[in-house]
């Protein structure tokens, strides 16, 4: 018998009793979507990592000291030295002050507050809505000033233009000199939108902060990064007479992390939905068992009139193939479907559709039909036609 | 002597809880060629079982059987389910058609696994039909037809693989007195036409349309006689028409 007539033969069977076969394909077609879907999401959010890195450059260099590297200081005016040297383009030392009370009148929230340099601004690829940025005499003078992210400002100043206007960080006054335009990414952790900048000597001073710990190089072009790299590292090195202090990270390793970071999280809901797949294999085998014990007398008739035992295994498990493939299709539509459907829902969640994914889930979903079909199959092959002739 | 079926000393058991139960006692028969033969016997007396064991449905505990001069012993699953598709036609008292598939495909059936092509099956199949007067109803539901029918597309599924023997079990028992004549009628016609013929009943009536008489009682043969005169002169006469 061909393969097609097999096929027709098990798609009228599954027609026969459309209610219990779409019941039975129900945990196939989750499993499939499911997996179709995680993995758009997980490919859209890399495709968005990948986006916000893209626009930055790719010579950036962020260097971070670690705890061990803390008991010795950085002095600002020393790291900006290794300004001079040719392969280092810019620097842009940082100090922290995460979730600091920020406040105007009576508007009043957390925000990460940064301590840097004038250059931070275009290392960060920011760009000003209003005022100005820091400028080199902010830094000299430790002026009392502040610029805004995006959102910073919205919060505490909803419907007024912050401009000249003071406010409070942690009790103490700044004069706000400008609004940074929207960015919407963020890099290394940190956004811009949700920040205050201020100078980096103010911020140490004002809120007692030790030493720098975050420092953004900009090597002169992308040719001198490796260069960069290794000057900052004999630099630090010596700094702090050990290479466990501190950490360098370029655009290309901190993008990789983030991208680890977002597809280990994928890979386990991926695995999750893989498991609802083999229980809707499961539900197919119990399924494929209870038609069986139906279909009794239909086996009897078949082998009596000449069915062999291989004939009678094909026969159900085409069947049972068919109803997890047919459930697979069905599952990779919905999961196209949704994937398409999800950024339209909810615009910060980019989705991604890979065709090999989708393959990979159909087969695999006819792979579990084929598995679990087997065992059925087998007992249905075995009846002896006597008994299964005799049966009512 | 050319014979369609030698049996010799078949014996079949069955266990019942502690209790063993001597199904067919050493049987022995032989059937020849185109020849029509009626087991009778009352329930329990073994006829069925017999009818199983000629059928291949049933593999018996000892003694040998040679089936269109094939010995049957020890052979597959695999095997007796090719000589089934081969050299025997079944028709039973419940038809035994699958429900779901048309009369043409059900006559179509055996074919399939015998490899006959699509073409060439869905031809024969219907040459058959049209012989036993169900041509126009190919494309019908077996629960579209009525009893009579149904055993008419049972019968051409039996006759389509061109088999050495047709079985037929009770093939009259589901069936009013008319159909029940038309039935018969049509099954000596196919042995008139050449074909063996062994079926199985309780009725004497029904038996005595064969050309010999084989009674069984209690898993033993009690009586194997001839009868006299062509057995369509005596349908004749029993149908009247």
């Amino acid at each position: 018998m061909r393969t097609i007539e097999l096929v027709v033969m098990a798609l009228r069977a599954i027609l026969g009793n459309p209610m219990r076969t779409i019941l039975t394909m129900l945990g196939v077609i989750i499993g499939v979507s499911s997996v179709v879907t995680l993995v758009a999401i997980g490919q859209g959010a890399q495709v968005q990592i990948e986006k916000q890195y893209e626009n930055l450059g790719t010579n950036l260099i962020v260097a971070n000291v670690l705890g061990r590297g803390r008991a010795q200081q950085l002095d600002y005016n020393d790291l900006m030295q290794l300004e001079m040297l040719p392969e280092i383009g810019a620097m842009a030392p940082t100090v922290n002050k995460n979730n600091s009370n920020v406040k105007f009148e009576h508007n009043e929230d957390q925000f990460n507050v940064v301590g840097t340099n004038d250059r931070y601004l275009e290392m960060m690829k920011g760009e000003m809505a209003s005022g100005r940025f820091l400028v080199d005499g902010d830094l000299e003078f430790r002026s009392s000033v502040a610029v805004l992210g995006s959102e910073t400002a919205t919060t505490l100043f909803p419907g007024e233009d912050p401009l000249g206007k003071v406010v409070t960080i942690e009790g103490i006054s700044f004069n706000v000199i400008g609004v940074m335009q929207k960015k919407g990414s963020t890099i290394g952790g940190t956004s811009l939108d949700t920040s205050v900048i201020v100078p980096l000597e103010t911020a140490r001073r004002t809120f007692k902060i030790g030493s720098i710990t975050t420092t953004y190089v900009e090597a002169a072009t992308k040719d001198d990064l490796t260069q960069a790299q290794t000057t900052l590292t004999q630099y630090l090195t010596y700094k702090f007479k050990s290479s466990n202090g501190f950490r360098l990270l370029n655009q290309d390793q901190l993008m990789n992390a983030r991208v680890a970071a977002s597809s280990t999280l994928t890979n386990q809901l991926i695995s999750v939905a893989c498991i609802s797949l083999l229980v809707g294999g499961i539900g197919i085998m119990n399924i494929m068992l209870v038609t069986i014990s139906e279909r009794t007398r239909e086996i009897g008739i078949r082998k009596s009139i000449g069915a062999k035992r291989r004939n009678i295994l094909l026969q159900f498990l085409v069947e049972a193939a068919v109803i997890s493939s047919l459930g697979g299709l069905i599952g990779l539509i919905l999961g196209c479907a949704l994937s398409w459907a999800i950024p339209l829902i909810n615009p910060a969640q980019a989705t991604k559709l890979s065709l090999d994914v989708g393959i990979y889930a159909f087969l695999f979903s006819a792979l579990v039909g084929i598995i679990f079909g087997l065992y059925p199959a087998n007992k249905a092959s075995k009846l002896r036609p006597i008994d299964a002739l005799r049966f009512d | 002597m050319d014979n369609m079926i030698e049996l010799e000393h078949i014996v079949k058991t069955y266990q019942r809880g502690a209790e063993t139960l001597h199904i067919l006692k050493s049987v022995s028969l032989t059937v020849a060629r185109g020849d029509f033969v009626a087991i009778v016997g009352p329930s329990g007396s073994g006829k069925s079982t017999l009818m199983n064991t000629i059928g291949l449905l049933d593999v018996p505990d000892s003694g040998t059987y040679r089936l269109d001069g094939v010995l049957t012993s020890n052979m597959s699953d695999n095997g007796l389910a090719e000589l089934r598709n081969r050299k025997i036609g079944f028709i039973f008292q419940q038809f035994n058609l699958l429900p779901r598939l048309t009369a043409l495909e059900n006559v179509e059936l055996p074919m399939i696994y015998s490899g006959i092509g699509k073409k060439e099956r869905r031809e024969r199949a219907l040459v058959v039909l049209e012989r036993l007067g169900m041509g126009e109803r190919g494309h019908h539901k077996p629960s579209e037809l009525s009893g009579g029918q149904q055993q008419r597309v049972a019968i051409a599924r039996a006759l389509a693989g061109n088999p050495s023997l047709m079985l037929a079990d009770e093939p009259t028992g589901a069936l009013d007195s008319k159909t029940s004549a038309e039935v018969l009628e049509l099954i000596v016609q196919l042995n008139r036409q050449g074909n063996t013929i062994v079926l199985i009943t309780h009725d004497m009536h029904i038996a005595e349309n064969a050309r010999r008489i084989v009674t069984i009682r209690d898993g033993e043969i009690v009586s194997d006689e001839r009868l006299d005169g062509a057995p369509s002169e005596r349908l004749t006469e029993a149908v009247s028409r």
